[in-house]
């Protein structure tokens, strides 16, 4: 759970701050934006103009039935014509905000996407997101919310402005039977209402703060408990520990979960209530002020009835007006956090990727890689995850590099691949800086299988081909080179299957092994020089497993291969192996070479696995 | 129920499905027996809301119809406010009632989602499992998960605003008849023309939300999951981005394709509205007009009926808004109380007697998953010993999962018999058997809380989740679990056991520190080895008479690996224990191993006598072997046909 003071931004104060988040509204949705406050102004405009005929209705009754109905006729029809408008703006407004969470979410998506690899993975930004996401679940935050304020902004001011012009006419008579100034009249009467508006205003805005901060200290607490809680209590697949372990806690949690809800609300519903009082009160004094000025200026004919309906209603909406604008303003100022945090992210420039040198294509596959002393810290860490490396990698190489967790092995292909950069040292490719190269360009060079591979909810073939279009041999070719040839054919659809249920009813649930066996394929079908493989075996049964081992050879076939991981088995296929521990590359060599050094990292690997499989105790069993 | 009642399977008899009236009841029931003064306010509310009712409608009439008399200012000043005060009073209580009917309301969801979880997490595992169990779950807790809005917690405010409605029109309809009946039934007539225009519109929505469930489940999929930042390396290294945006476009597309229709069909309703307003507005002053120039009405009076008829409107589309809104939810409320009415066969009365003898017996068992067509277990018969150390190992699908599912009792044979130390499993009571066993499953579940109080499992009371919450008052907590100096020390030694001390030691509160980062302020999360310790360490603690180890050391490096297998083995001296595994490294220290294969035991004995035999087993074990061996090359000891490929 993240607090807000703890998310850095860049955040603008009062008018300029709500108007940097209408901008944010514009860019994401340039459309709802202007549909925001033209349907402001119609709705403003509506009761207005209904006030206006209404008066206008009654003016005339006295005139005969022909003159009346004419402006009945008026009166209907221009009712008519601004509500069908008016409510098309409304239809097309309201699909525009429901839309709005989508187009928000691509957006950050798309982000993610396009920036440097280490905003991906730096915690600052995950922070800022989840933040996002946490706040989301307050009322009244997010981008559709600024439409709204927008909207009503717009409605509140027109509604302001052309109120206070319709009511020239009740401000315009002085009040007989006393010697106060006209002005003074309707500065003294305006004041009394206005002083109304203020003073309800201010008890809201305080009790809004007073609700905020039992939002944020006690509902947002409460939300991110549940919603932690919420899969123990209703997912089937937390079903094992819950009958066994956790089952207890979880029912008496639930047993005090309706007084805990009570607690809750008994907090905000003292502010709620009277806000809602005060509202109410509000609005009737106002009212009744209203009609006391207008009555009064009525009884002595110096307005006349119908004026009254007139005035009535154009001073009620009038403060309204106002009030309008004020409310929606600081539920404006109160949305400006949530905006800046989203509007700074959309902003971050891409700084990595500068270089422009072509990478030469050769058919010979004829790439030398060179770790050049190099060393790495991740941004924000103090320890080195890597340090001072030298390794070099020749065409048709394979090397295997094992170690421990944490000890740097994924790092350095996330250098190789320039996700990240070295802190110190170069790494070079045939003698040139890596980045100097295009980086489009460079990444064409590699395949790699990483170990948390992720597969999309897509067809078979396009998840190998990692495209909208799949070669349809070339996918089944890299599929059999993968040993996924039974599997496939189990599934009807064969390449076209889906995977996972969300997209299609029809879709498979594989296994861990089967979809390490699609990510080789998808490796594959990119038919890279380089090909990276991440503990490629780890949910892999030991028949599949061997099947890769044996097959490992055909895969890579003339291309150069770096097999990443601790199931020490796999060192035994391959040329070179590197030892990594806690950053540094602590050994190389051949197996058996590595294993004559009987001190060192790699003999006490090897052992920790082997001890299980000795042929010798194996021999003294038969 | 019929078919099926050993497993508690729904019958082939459709659901009872309620009435409309029957669901208010069973609401209104469940309101009057909980809760007194949600009841008494949601009866408050009609005379309070007929009163502001009254009074708004009055006030214009006061103010017009005021200046005709002869009075004081004074006097007429006063006709003014005393209207004005009354309202504002009425209005007041309103809102206050209004909010006890919103607290009311919340506090009903509660009860019915702490009722519907508790009996969620007490049902049949088997069916709650099955494809058939997940959608009668999740049919049933819809309307719980759907916040605010819907009928449990809108409750009294609906009836609220039907009584209102009512009250307004049968209060005045008397009036507008006066006026002329004409133009009571158009109201009404129109008022029906909306009423079925909106069931069609809903109908509409209804069918769209049926057409556009895989459309929608695609577009909530793009922008939730593929845009996670766990995806960025694979979409960065194969250039997914234009993929993902060709996707994005054609979802885009298709959805803007209904999205087109629903606004259409939302604005239909607008333009009918308008019209009948339309119509309505003119039929009225039509009829005014005509009283006023006929002189039977005054201009008060004009202003007053004019406002009347526009309410009488009013409150009719609000009562149908309102019935509307109930009916939405009437599927749903059905769902839920199917779902509350669900009765399995689970043994949960007193049962036989626990066993003393801790040995485990399978006779002829034979099983199938619900909705399958093969048989998972095909007439299985084996038999471990108390204190034996049994692996099961074998390909994945074999059913290896499954035997241990059947074993601790979340799956239930079709079939013949599962003895514990001589008992009949399935006579005992469901939590005495449960209780037989440590376990510690593959999927990894970290609840949020304490180190000390997850180790502690079913040890662990949460007595004082109300304090956790930050609410409580400090007199609602009870003994914190972990307090117990006894307690504490027996987590510690489980996880010293488990090899997860030094860790927790370095942690802020040590034992204390919660997990879960995203849970609360101040939550840590460990890594995937640690997690896999920590759920090693509440076995332990447990400490069952039968142990059950799914193995899941395929995250952890080969020291680790190694580390936890010692702790196993610790861990199940002197008790029976069932380890599932597929690297075949950790058999080593079993007594006895099962090769299960297709759902039936291919070869059984002592790792010795497997690797005697030359059968699959030892086919299995030489393959994993193969490259740790000395001298490579040797094939003859390996099924190279097995792989049927080429080797180095």
């Amino acid at each position: 759970m993240i607090a807000e003071a703890n998310v850095e931004k860049n955040e603008r104060s009062g008018v300029a701050g709500v108007r940097q988040g209408i901008r944010l509204l514009g860019r994401l949705d340039d459309t709802l934006a202007r549909t925001s406050v033209i349907l402001g102004i119609f709705e403003a405009a509506v009761p207005l103009v209904a006030v206006y005929m209404g008066k206008r209705v009654i003016e005339t009754l006295s005139s005969g039935t022909g003159e009346v109905m004419r402006v009945v006729l008026w009166a209907i029809f221009l009712n008519l014509g601004l509500t069908l408008v008016s409510k098309w703006l409304q239809v097309q407004f309201s699909y525009g905000q429901a839309e709005m969470w989508r187009k928000k979410d691509i957006a950050v998506n798309n982000k993610l996407m396009e920036v440097d690899y280490e905003a991906v993975e730096d915690p600052r930004i995950h922070e800022k997101l989840a933040w996002l996401q946490q706040t989301e679940k307050m009322l009244d935050r997010g981008v559709p919310a600024q439409a709204d304020y927008l909207k009503n902004m717009a409605r509140g001011t027109f509604t302001l402005v052309a109120g206070l012009v319709m009511s020239l006419g009740v401000f315009s008579v002085p009040l007989p039977g006393t010697d106060m100034p006209l002005f003074l009249q309707n500065t003294l009467f305006l004041a009394l209402i206005i002083a109304l508006q203020l003073y309800s205003l201010w008890a809201g805005a305080r009790n809004a703060r007073g609700i905020n901060e039992i939002s944020e200290s006690v509902t947002l607490p409460m939300n991110m408990l549940f919603s932690a809680y919420w899969p123990h209590w209703q997912e089937y697949s937390y079903g094992k520990d819950t009958r066994l372990y956790t089952g207890k806690a979880l029912n008496n949690a639930l047993r005090q979960m309706p007084a805990v809800f009570d607690r809750i609300y008994d907090a905000f519903m003292g502010k709620y209530t009277s806000i809602g009082v005060r509202t109410v009160a509000n609005d009737i004094l106002t009212m009744g002020l209203v009609y006391g000025f207008v009555g009064v200026k009525a009884y002595y004919g110096l307005i006349t009835p119908p004026d009254i309906v007139l005035y009535a209603g154009t001073v009620t909406l009038m403060m309204s007006g106002l009030t309008n604008l004020a409310q929606n303003y600081s539920k404006a100022v109160r949305n400006i956090p949530y905006l800046t945090v989203l509007g700074d992210f959309l902003d971050i420039e891409s700084e990595r990727y500068q270089g422009t040198l072509p990478v030469e294509k050769r058919d010979d596959n004829d790439y030398v890689f060179e770790v050049k002393n190099v060393s790495f810290k991740y941004p924000g860490s103090d320890k080195y995850a890597l340090k001072d490396v030298n390794l070099k990698l020749s065409v048709g190489e394979k090397l295997a590099v094992v170690g421990m967790n944490g000890s740097g092995k994924t790092t350095l292909i996330k250098l190789l691949t320039r996700f990240y950069d070295p802190t110190e040292g170069e790494i070079t490719l045939n003698g040139v800086d890596i980045r100097k190269f295009n980086y489009d360009e460079y990444l064409e060079l590699f395949s790699v299988v990483f170990q948390d591979l992720k597969l999309f909810s897509f067809d078979i073939a396009q998840n190998v081909a990692a495209g909208i279009s799949p070669d349809e041999e070339r996918v089944t070719e890299a599929l059999h080179m993968a040993g996924f040839d039974e599997r496939l054919a189990e599934m009807p659809e064969g390449i076209h299957t889906y995977l996972y249920k969300n997209f299609a009813e029809s879709g498979v649930e594989i296994s861990g092994g089967e979809a390490q066996k699609i990510a080789m394929a998808r490796a594959l079908y990119k038919d890279a020089p380089f090909v990276i493989l991440d503990e490629p075996t780890a949910a892999l049964d030991p028949i599949s497993e061997f099947e890769i081992y044996t097959n490992f050879d055909n895969m890579v076939r003339g291309r150069t291969a770096v097999y990443i991981s601790h199931r020490l088995s796999s060192c035994r296929f391959c040329d070179d192996i590197a030892v990594f521990d806690e950053g540094r590359m602590v050994q190389r060599g051949s197996h058996d070479e590595l294993l004559r050094d009987t001190g060192g990292k790699y003999y006490e690997l090897w052992n920790a696995q082997a001890q299980y499989y000795k042929q010798e105790e194996i021999d003294a069993l038969l | 129920m019929e078919a099926n009642e050993a497993k508690g399977a729904l019958s082939e008899k459709a659901p009872k499905r309620y009435s409309s009236w029957q669901n208010m009841g069973y609401l209104l029931k469940n309101i009057a027996r909980t809760d007194k003064w949600y009841l008494t306010f949601m009866i408050l509310m009609a005379p309070v809301q007929i009163v502001v009712i009254a009074f708004e409608a009055y006030i214009p009439k006061a103010v017009i119809g005021g200046i005709g008399q002869v009075t004081t200012l004074q006097a007429y000043l006063w006709s003014i406010f005393y209207p004005v005060l009354a309202l504002l009073a009425a209005k007041c209580l309103s809102v206050i009632l209004d909010s006890q009917l919103v607290k009311g309301g919340a506090n009903q969801r509660a009860l019915y989602m702490s009722d519907a979880y508790t009996k969620s997490m007490d049902m049949d595992y088997q069916f709650l499992a099955s494809d058939q169990g997940q959608a009668m779950v999740d049919k049933g807790l819809t309307l719980l998960d759907q916040g605010d809005m819907t009928l449990i917690v809108k409750f009294g405010q609906r009836c609220s605003g039907l009584w209102a409605g009512l009250g307004g029109i049968i209060f005045f309809a008397g009036l507008v008849v006066r006026i002329h009946p004409c133009l009571l039934i158009f109201i009404i007539v129109s008022g029906i023309l909306q009423y079925y225009y909106g069931k069609h519109v809903a109908n509409f929505k209804e069918k769209m939300v049926g057409e556009t469930r895989g459309l929608r489940a695609k577009m909530r999929y793009m922008r939730f999951r593929a845009g996670n930042y766990e995806y960025a390396k694979d979409m960065r290294m194969y250039k997914m981005a234009d993929w993902f945006s060709d996707v994005d476009k054609e979802l885009e597309d298709e959805w803007s394709l209904y999205r087109r229709e629903e606004k259409k069909r939302d604005y239909g309703g607008f333009v009918l509205t308008a019209f009948m307003i339309f119509l309505r507005d003119g039929l009225t002053y039509f009829y005014l007009v005509a009283m006023f120039l006929a002189g039977s009405i005054e201009v008060a009076d004009f202003v007053f009926l004019l406002g009347i008829t526009r309410g009488i409107s009013g409150w009719l589309m609000d009562i149908i808004a309102e019935v509307t809104a109930i009916h939405k939810d009437m599927a749903p409320l059905n769902d839920m109380r199917e779902f509350f009415e669900y009765k399995d066969a689970l043994n949960r009365d007193k049962g036989v007697p626990v066993p003393c003898r801790h040995d485990i017996q399978f006779k002829d068992v034979w099983f199938k998953y619900p909705g399958s067509e093969d048989q998972a277990i095909k007439g299985m018969n084996f038999h471990i010993k108390d204190g034996e150390k049994l692996a099961i190992v074998g390909v994945n699908g074999a059913g290896k999962s499954t035997i241990v599912g059947l074993i601790i009792g979340f799956l239930h044979p079709d079939k013949g018999e599962i003895l514990i130390g001589g008992t009949n499993a399935e006579k005992m009571n469901i939590y005495d058997r449960y209780a037989l066993f440590s376990a510690v499953f593959q999927d990894v579940h970290v609840f949020p809380d304490t180190v000390g109080n997850i180790v502690m499992g079913n040890d662990y009371e949460a007595l004082d989740f109300m304090q956790n919450t930050g609410l409580g008052a400090a007199s609602d907590s009870r003994m914190v679990s972990a307090d117990t100096d006894a307690r504490r020390k027996r987590v510690e030694e489980a996880l010293e056991k488990a090899g997860l001390m030094e860790t927790v030691k370095a942690l802020p509160h040590g034992i204390d520190t919660y997990l879960n980062k995203m849970s609360r302020q101040g939550a840590v999360d460990l890594s995937g080895g640690q997690n896999q310790r920590l759920m090693l360490a509440r076995a332990i603690y447990r400490d069952a008479p039968i142990t059950v180890l799914d193995e899941p050391t395929a995250a952890l490096d080969p020291i680790a690996e190694s580390e936890i297998y010692g702790s196993y083995s610790r861990m199940v001296r002197g008790k029976t224990a069932v380890f599932i595994s597929h690297r075949l490294a950790s058999t080593r220290f079993c007594d006895r191993i099962l090769f299960i294969e297709d759902g039936q035991i291919a070869e059984e004995g002592s790792h010795e006598e497997l690797m005697r035999l030359g059968g699959k087993y030892r086919e299995m074990f030489d393959i994993q072997a193969y490259y740790y061996q000395d001298n490579l090359g040797d094939e003859s000891g390996v099924a190279a046909s097995a792989a049927g490929g080429e080797t180095a």
